[in-house]
Order: structure tokens, then sequence, then C-alpha cells
């Protein structure tokens, strides 16, 4: 199945008709979303309602619908990658913010929409990392575009080359000669045995199968972007087997963003179209564009169906897409390895806002478009289809999908520790604590190394009840090293003959809407919010408890 | 009227001594205290002062109220003027005055204060550190 999603991803990238049941032709996008005027996702076909419809809630859109971001008057960037952060996704992290704020009340989605941004906050450095080692390669791939630019096939053979996509006519048993994997590994220094030189394996498979399709879609370019993917991965199972983790992972994932564009960058065809056109303003022969055709590449490749709920096709099943949180998450890691594999001097030539403009639709199409990823093929699922993939965690104690945000807690403490349905897998948390982990299932915990750090500090605190732990999420470390740490001090400060059990215990119970609120609104110099009555404290920061106490 | 917490405590460390045992320090009564409306009005001046962490044992700006933190060199002095200045505001204001809700007799206040100031500047002259202890 997962190479017919890939497949059919292939097949959407390149601007090819899909096939759907019965190997009935449909036109598509990006054919579609080059046609302004007949886009039923364009900006005037918006009901302005939606917090999906891009016409009426994109925070970058410089004017009315149907115009070209305008890159005059936006600052240029320097190849800083810290700044390109910065002015793209800032952006977008408030976006997320926004939106969820207002339409998520639930407290486990807002959390977990605050450890997204969190995540976005750590990924910004992470790439800045990436960035400084793969600047030499993308010069290379900069040398390719320019050989693309240069090719000497006519408008006819254009033609030609795009006619006998358009009427590829695939079936399941076609797609299933995908699914083979490769005769024969190259030696490879890393243990089969081992995560790390399995992941190695499975990535070399994923670029053979990608060659193997590429040749199929007698997409020529994929060539020289898979001699890089092969080199790098070459290179990340060398690092692997030193035990450089950190390296390796890094050419691991530039491997993977290089194979991508070589299957989806193709510049005279669908969306790598499309972004060769934004990127250029000329098509990929140098001819000058009209500014209709730009705009229609523009919505190409911001992608029209970005957060805006669709339906999509899948093997003759109409699955609704459902834009949340997991699917922009996984869109912020394509986007972000776009960036990259894109290279600085074209953002700086794009244009920043241009660009974030962009980003805001490209999300869901992205991940949509490659299963490969964070995201896997998100938008095919259905609406309660697991929050989190083995790949999100990565973690070799995660092996299964997880089951839905919508699942009851149950359910999630057998994710957490392996059991029931999930005994195919071992768990982060050890089946003894099964009710601790369901506890912090209860509390709104999602995130595996969450509750296993959570789990694991109520047992060193000597808390073993259910409740201690819901108790325990509810409080905020502050400047400790960990909340192990801050509860030991609040504890030993202000807990009296208490226990630990009994001190969380009266925290929660702490009436706040009997207490006085210190300030009346707002917060404190430091953030943070007091509460008090005639006898105890309670101090808040970020809507958590930071210390609690007699006065 | 007795002044009620939560409170701050404060702790002479020698010049070697990092905190890092600062848990020990917690139970103790004696050490010179500021409740914490009393803290809050002096934070502005303390936000961004050098400081030094013991529970993460990471240097740090700004003091942490609720959790300890070890002040010295002109931490200590930038500490010791808001302490100064908020001393002169008191002892120059009426009789009852009022601090984060909580309502404080002059006299009160200026004692409160001048047992944290005397620690602070002992400290200060003597290239001492202090521990301090938030809430």
């Amino acid at each position: 199945m997962k190479v017919i999603l890939v497949l059919f991803s292939a097949i959407f990238w390149l601007g090819l008709d899909v096939p759907v049941a019965k190997a009935q032709i449909v036109k598509c996008y990006p054919t579609c979303s080059s046609d302004p005027g007949g886009d039923p996702y364009s900006p005037s076909g918006g009901d302005g309602n939606s917090p999906w419809d891009p016409a009426a809630r994109d925070p970058f859109d410089q004017g009315a619908g149907g115009e070209l971001p305008n890159s005059s008057g936006v600052p240029t960037i320097d190849n800083s990658f810290g700044q390109v952060w910065d002015e793209t996704f800032r952006p977008i992290k408030d976006f997320i913010r926004n939106n969820f704020s207002q339409n998520d009340k639930k407290k486990e989605r807002r959390r977990y929409k605050e450890s997204l941004i969190r995540d976005l906050d750590n990924k910004f450095e992470r790439y800045n990392t990436i960035d400084k080692t793969v600047s030499e390669a993308l010069n290379g791939l900069d040398t390719t575009q320019d050989l693309i630019a240069q090719s000497e096939l006519s408008e006819e053979e254009l033609a030609n080359r795009l006619g006998s996509h358009a009427f590829t006519d695939l079936n399941e048993s076609e797609l299933a000669q995908f699914d083979t994997e490769p005769a024969d590994l190259p030696a490879l220094l890393t243990s089969e045995n081992s995560a790390k030189g399995l992941a190695v394996r499975q990535a070399y498979q994923t670029l053979e199968r990608r060659q193997a399709l590429s040749e199929e879609m007698q997409n020529d370019y994929y060539d020289t972007y898979h001699g890089a993917a092969k080199e790098a991965l070459k290179l990340a199972d060398e690092r692997y087997a030193l035990g450089q983790n950190e390296t390796a992972d890094q050419l691991m994932d530039f491997a993977l963003s290089v194979s991508e564009s070589g299957i989806n960058s193709n510049p005279l065809t669908g969306t790598g179209r499309d972004y060769y056109w934004t990127l250029h303003g000329t098509d990929a022969f140098g001819n000058s564009l009209s500014d209709q055709a730009k705009f229609a590449a523009l919505w190409g490749v911001s992608g029209n169906l970005a957060l805006k709920e669709s339906f999509q096709r899948v093997g003759g099943e109409v699955m609704r897409q459902a834009p949340n949180l997991r699917v922009i998450q996984g869109g912020m890691a394509q986007v972000e390895s776009g960036l990259i594999r894109l290279g600085l001097s074209r953002i700086s030539a794009l244009g920043v806002r241009a660009l974030a403009f962009i980003s805001t639709r490209i999300i869901p199409v992205l991940i949509a478009l490659d299963p490969t990823t964070t995201g896997h093929s998100a938008d095919r699922y259905p609406i309660n289809g697991p929050l989190f993939n083995p790949n999100d965690i990565d973690d070799p104690r995660i092996a299964l999908p997880s089951p839905s945000i919508y699942d009851d807690a149950s359910t999630w403490a057998d994710y957490l520790t392996g059991s029931g349905k999930f005994s195919g897998q071992q768990g982060v948390v050890d089946a003894d604590d099964y009710d601790l982990a369901k506890a912090v299932s209860e509390a709104g915990i999602r995130d595996p190394r969450e509750a296993e750090n959570l789990v694991s500090s109520a047992r060193k605190l000597g808390l073993s009840k259910a409740g201690d732990v819901k108790n325990m999420t509810r409080w905020n470390k502050g400047n400790a090293t960990t909340l192990e740490d801050s509860l030991k001090y609040h504890h030993q400060k202000h807990g009296d003959s208490r226990t630990m059990s009994e001190y969380l215990s009266d925290a929660a119970k702490f009436d706040k809407s009997k207490a006085t609120r210190n300030p009346t609104s707002g917060t404190r110099a430091d953030g943070s919010v007091k509460y008090t009555n005639d006898k105890e404290f309670l101090i808040e920061r970020d809507g958590q408890i930071v210390t609690y106490g007699p006065k | 009227m007795k002044i009620s917490g939560p409170f701050h405590t404060f702790k002479l460390l020698p010049q070697s001594d990092l905190g890092h045992e600062y848990m020990s320090s917690l139970a103790n009564d004696d050490d010179p205290k500021l409740t914490d409306d009393i803290l809050m009005e002096i934070y502005p001046s303390v936000a961004q002062i050098d400081c030094y962490n013991p529970s993460t044992r990471q240097p740090m700006k700004g003091i942490n109220t609720t959790g300890p933190t070890v002040i010295d060199g002109d931490g200590l002095k930038t500490l010791l003027s808001a302490l100064d200045t908020l001393i002169e505001r008191v002892n120059n204001g009426p009789e009852s005055q009022e601090f984060g809700g909580e309502s404080f007799e002059r006299r009160q206040l200026t004692e409160h204060l001048e047992s944290v100031r005397e620690l602070v500047l002992n400290a200060v002259q003597s290239g001492d550190k202090i521990l301090h202890l938030g809430v």
C-alpha cells in the first residue's frame, strides 16, 4: 500500500492524470491549479468562513484574492538560515497559535499545540546545523538546475513528453512492481540488526524505488539527484558505524531530501514546473511568463488544497482530508526540507513574504504527496487516524502507529506500555506502570517521550497512584532542570509534614475561584499569577502550578 | 500585624560556594526573608542581573522567583541599590502602605526590608555571595 501511495504521490507531483476507480483518467492537480478561473479552491472561490480558507485567513495575503504577492518593498535577505526561519516560520507559528487557540478548546489539543510550537523552535536549531552541512551539496543542485534550464528539449518534444504522461494508465498490478525490494544492497558498514543500520537499508530501498519510478515516468532528471542521495547515504552509513549519529542523521535527512527533489522537482511538469516558474519568473527554457501564468504557478506551488478540508479518492474509497495539527506538523518538516533543497539563494530571489505566502498553502499538499515523511499520508487517513507514526517518535520501542487523538486513555495506555493490541511493540512505559500510563493519558499527555518522563519522575518521587501522576501534570518545572527537582524543592519548602502525594493533592484541591488573584488581570512582573486565600497561596505560570503552600 | 508569606529567603554563601546544596537551606526559618509581594516590587530591577542557577548549574539572567538563585558581584550591588530605593520610598510614604493587594505598616516594612539589606550589604563588602530561595 505504501508503494502505491508513493506512486500516487509522484503522479500528483508530476502533474499527471490520476487513475481512480477502474483506471478512469481524471484531470487533476496541478493541471487544475494552473487555471485560476477553474479552480474551486481559488481565492474567489472561498467562502471566507472556514479557518482553512486561504482567501479568508491567510496572514500573508498582500492584496485582493488573485493577485500575485508583490515582492517589491519586501525586505530581501541574506543567506542566513536563521533569518529565513524567523521571517517565514514565525508568522506560521503565530498562525497556528492564533487559529488553534480559537478553535480547539480541548485541553489536550492545546497542550499538543504548545508542544508543536516547542518542536518548531527545536527544529530551528537543528536545521541551522543541517544548513551548514549541506550548503556545499546545494551548490551542486544549483548546477543541476542550470543544466536543466539549458536543456535542448524543443517545445514540441516537451509537449510529447507531457503527452506521454498525460494518459499514463496504471493499475494496481503495475504499481506492485515497485513494491519489490532491491535485489542487492551495497556493502554497508552498519549492522543490519541495529536500528540505524535498518534505517540506512530502508533508505536505500526508498532511493531504488524512486529511481525505478522515475524511469517509469521518463524523469531523466532524477539520476543526478539519485547519485547525490546515494553518496550522502553512503556517508551516513559510515558515520553511523563510527557512532557519529548526529552527523549521520543529517546526512540521512539530506539523502532523502535530495532524492525527493529528484522526484518532485522536475521543472517541466507539475508542481516542479510551478516551483520553477514561481522562483525564476520564466519557464525552464528562459521564456518570460505572463502575470496570470505566474499567479497560476504560485497557486500551483501553494497548493490550493492547503488549509482547506477536502476529499480524496484512494483505491476507490473516499477519504476526508482533515487539516489537523498533525498534518501541519508533518508539513512543517516538509517545508523545512524544501527550504534546504531549494537553496537559500532561491529563497532570497523569491522574497520572504512570498515564500511565507506559499508555505501556508503548501503544507498539507506536500505532506499528502510524500508518504515517506513525518505526516505519512496524513490527509489520506480517515480523520480518526493515528496521531503519531513510528517515524514521528524515532524510538525503537515504538513500532506501531499510535491511537487517534480521540481514542480513550486505556487505548493510549496500551500504546505506551506495549499492551493489548499494541503488544507488537515494547512501549516506553513498563507494563507494571500501566495505571500511571493511563493516568498520564487521562491528563491529556499524548507524546510518548513526555509520558515516559512523567512516569519516570513519579517513580523517583515515590509516587505510585494514578491520581498522583495526574496531579503532577498540573505543575510546571519553572527554572528547574526537571519537574522532579522542582517538586522536591517546593515540597521541602512548603510541604511541612505532608507526603509528596498529599502535597500534590492539596495543591490540586486549591480553589482558585474562591481566592484573590494578583494581579486581577494579566501577570506579575515575572510572568506569574498568584492566588491567595486566608491560609494558602498558589502561583501559576502559563496556566500551570509553579509553587503552592501555606501563607 | 504579622507579615504573611510566601517568603523569599536569603542566605550568605562563601565565595567558593556554588550553592549546590541549596536544598538543605530550605527549612531554615532564621534566615532573613522578604514576603513575595515586596520582592515583586524590586523584581524589575533584578530581572536582568547576571546570576547562577544552582539547580541547573547554569548561569542565568534575573533571579529565579520560584527556585534557587546565587547572586554575586554586580548583581548583588544592583540588588542592594533596589533595596535602598524601596526602603527610602517606604520611609517617605504613609503609615500604612499596600503592596500586591496586602497592607503593611511602615515600621514593619522597614524592619522587614532592613534585615535583608543588611545581609546583602555584608555580602557586597566581604565579596561573598547570596543564595536566594524563591517561593
